[in-house]
């Protein structure tokens, strides 16, 4: 196994959208399935988890009815990967790890309990010259109940 | 703590650099509504240049409650 120096376990792509139907129609089309439709009030988006047996996941985000952090970034370009999503037993620990390793890293935000990810809690960081990631707390083996598995088709 | 005239005008020649525009002059009014290319993803990498440029570190709910750069500029001197 190589070696995983920050403890961050890869989970999925989050892709903004201004609408989503040709992003759900392009994903379904290569095979994906498709989680049901979510509205995150925390995080103002609403959003869709795309799973795929041979493909990393894609989160498909779009805005609600109110602003949202991904509004400005939508109006530039009509989709845009702009987050790449982790899990880690313990965020705190991979961002002391980040850091160690001479990164800059800021928190984007406080952390939330995440709609999509059954409440799980979710942090958003920036680390300089990689990008927006979002780490989830936990063990995904330990779930059982994660949304977008393939037969999850809604 | 650094003089407010100092930390405005190390302010300008970052947001010069960050919105990539010679003509933006840092002023407390400032918000995200003025420059078009301020996204979330931008703000974020003008609070990492920010720290680094006044070695300060800013909390998660410190970023998010900022409403413009008066508030930054107003954060930075009580941190330095």
């Amino acid at each position: 196994m190589r070696d995983n120096r920050f403890g961050l376990n890869f989970h999925h792509f989050g892709l903004a959208v201004r609408n989503p139907d040709d992003a759900l129609h392009y994903l379904q089309s290569l095979g994906y399935t498709v989680s049901a439709t979510v509205h995150d009030p925390l995080q103002r988006v609403n959003l869709a988890l795309c799973a795929h047996p041979e493909m990393p996941r894609v989160e498909v985000v779009w805005p609600g009815a109110d602003p949202s952090p991904i509004d400005k970034m939508i109006q530039r370009h009509s989709g845009l990967v702009y987050h790449l999503c982790y899990t880690a037993e313990s965020p705190e620990r991979a961002v002391t790890a980040i850091e160690r390793a001479g990164l800059n890293i800021v928190a984007a935000s406080t952390s939330k309990e995440a709609v999509l990810f059954g409440g799980r809690e979710v942090s958003f960081f920036f680390v300089e010259n990689v990008g927006l990631i979002e780490i989830i707390r936990g063990d995904p083996t330990e779930w059982g109940d994660e949304p977008a598995e393939p037969g999850d088709v809604t | 703590m650094i003089d407010t005239t100092d930390i405005y005008e190390k302010l300008s020649v970052i947001f010069r650099d960050v919105f990539e525009d010679e003509t933006l002059i840092a002023k407390p009014s400032l918000t995200a509504d003025d420059i078009a290319g301020w996204d979330s993803l931008t703000n974020l990498r003008l609070v990492l240049t920010v720290q680094k440029a006044f070695g300060v570190k800013f909390t998660a709910h410190e970023i998010t409650s900022l409403n413009n750069v008066g508030e930054l500029a107003t954060l930075v001197q009580a941190k330095t």
